[in-house]
């Protein structure tokens, strides 16, 4: 497996992958670290508003940025028919563990900036509220669970159409839905699996003067039981490629 | 010759998955829209007006760029496999007929779409949010001013596919491209950015119309700007990009 994991990595210079997971969580972070550079009265609330924006700009960008991720792992293989070849010359667990586990890598590369780029906007901002460790932690934990899952979910489309118009209006669509769901009652948010960034968040919405434009945020529980679930999905989605891969005829 | 590109352009269309996103973008933008004014008629009291905020918001800030460079990648995504590049630059078609060509076919379903847009706006308004008359002739306007911002987005668009190889990376820069546009827009350089004319043109989520102190001709300007620039951006790609050995 070592071996196929190196060739994913060799193939993936030519890719330009690691500009782009690079790009992405650049993108996040000046978009909402933009949007929120506060004023010196709401540098105390700052990192709390920032744990809340973060999940909503993750549900509009990351569907459609896993299923890029995802796309461009298998579409090199579907593009010159070498998926055929490939299957001759390797087995197919090494081939589907070196994409999984590249997949994974980039997802990892993916959240791990994210979340540096959390700590740096405070940082360059100078947020006077105390950094919330423990909230911090929990939300890399979510937001790398819905990544996977919508990787997982991605590179299935693939697989099971050989096309990446599919995984890609997959991924547009799952981005309008889940911001939709992340505005309407509670509720309607568990089903729609691909926007759980936003119902795993712990930051609400507390108090909004409209008068003074101020925004009070609160916190919610941990919301442990949709993170299991969520990363049972993505045991399943796994599980699922794999089978289509030891199927997939040549 | 262009009418046979166009015609070659139309039928890559034939039973394609791009018409499910044809289909399901504005039909779940005109549910949430309608959904959402429903749920908040105490503070949207301006009746036809409001839910057109509602239905075109995030359709016309986010996906509407996403979507079209969906069907510019989908469209050049034949010329990128295989050798088909080398095919169409030894064939006896000018290259710049095969952007045209693109163009005008792109341009269509997204005139479409804004149509189905408009038409599911209409529908919800009389069937759901049971609001009186019918939709006022301003925001035909507006639909007529974003088809004509529309154009920049989709030009640029397919220059974009053109250049870029990948399907899926011109896809995450219209994503990118509506973010940027957004945030453009918020600063007041609408017409400084191709991405927010459309934006701009339906007056999204504007309690006021953006171009009411006469900045239509502004507005024009810009788009004829960006348009021509994205076809002698394209001209010159075609010019100098030669075939492979």
């Amino acid at each position: 497996m070592a071996g196929a994991f190196r060739v994913e990595v060799q193939k993936a210079h030519r890719r330009h992958d690691l500009l782009f997971c690079l790009v992405v969580p650049l993108i996040v972070m000046l978009w909402t670290g933009g949007l929120l550079s506060p004023g010196p009265d709401e540098l105390a609330n700052a990192y709390s508003a920032l744990f809340y924006s973060i999940p909503i700009a993750n549900v509009l960008i990351l569907p459609i940025v896993m299923a890029v991720l995802a796309s461009r792992l298998w579409d090199m293989e579907v593009k010159g028919s070498t998926w055929k070849l490939l299957y001759t010359l390797q087995s197919r667990r090494s081939l589907f563990l070196g994409k999984a586990l590249f997949g994974i890598m980039e997802v990892l590369l993916v959240t791990f900036l994210e979340m540096g780029g959390i700590f740096l906007t405070g940082k360059i901002y100078g947020y006077t509220e105390d950094f919330p460790i423990s909230q911090f932690f929990y939300l890399t934990g979510c937001t790398l669970a819905v990544e996977l899952m919508l990787f997982f979910g991605a590179f299935l489309l693939m697989l099971l159409t050989g096309n990446p118009l599919l995984a890609l209006c997959a991924g547009i669509i799952a981005s309008l839905t889940g911001l939709f769901s992340a505005f309407m009652p509670k509720v309607v948010s568990y089903f729609v699996p691909w926007g759980y960034f936003v119902p795993l968040g712990t930051y609400e919405v507390a108090n909004w003067d409209q008068a003074a434009h101020t925004v009070t945020y609160g916190t919610r529980p941990y919301n442990w039981g949709l993170l299991i679930f969520t990363v049972l999905l993505v045991m399943s989605l796994f599980y699922t490629a794999w089978r289509r891969v030891q199927k997939q005829e040549v | 010759m262009l009418k046979h590109c166009i015609q070659a352009e139309n039928r890559k269309l034939h039973a394609s998955p791009i018409w499910g996103l044809f289909f399901a973008l504005p039909l779940i933008s005109a549910i949430y829209g309608t959904f959402n004014y429903l749920q908040n008629l105490e503070i949207l009291k301006d009746g036809w007006y409001s839910l057109w905020t509602q239905h075109t918001l995030f359709y016309s800030m986010f996906f509407f760029p996403a979507m079209v460079a969906a069907y510019a990648a989908y469209l050049w995504r034949m010329e990128h496999l295989g050798h088909n590049w080398n095919l169409i630059m030894t064939s006896p078609v000018r290259p710049i007929d095969l952007f045209l060509a693109k163009f005008v076919v792109v341009a269509k379903l997204a005139l479409l779409t804004h149509l189905f847009v408009f038409l599911l706006y209409a529908f919800c308004g009389k069937v759901f949010a049971h609001l009186p008359g019918v939709p006022p002739m301003i925001l035909l306007a507006f639909l007529l001013r974003g088809a004509l911002g529309a154009l920049a987005v989709i030009a640029a668009q397919l220059v974009l596919a053109m250049v870029i190889r990948s399907f899926a990376i011109p896809i995450f820069l219209g994503l990118v491209g509506g973010i940027t546009g957004l945030l453009a827009g918020s600063k007041g350089l609408s017409l400084f950015w191709p991405y927010a004319l459309m934006q701009a043109g339906m007056n999204a989520n504007k309690s006021k119309d953006v171009f009411g102190g006469g900045d239509y001709i502004l507005f024009f300007f810009s788009c004829s700007f960006w348009l021509v620039t994205m076809f002698l951006v394209a001209g010159m790609f075609l010019k100098k990009r030669d075939i492979r050995a």
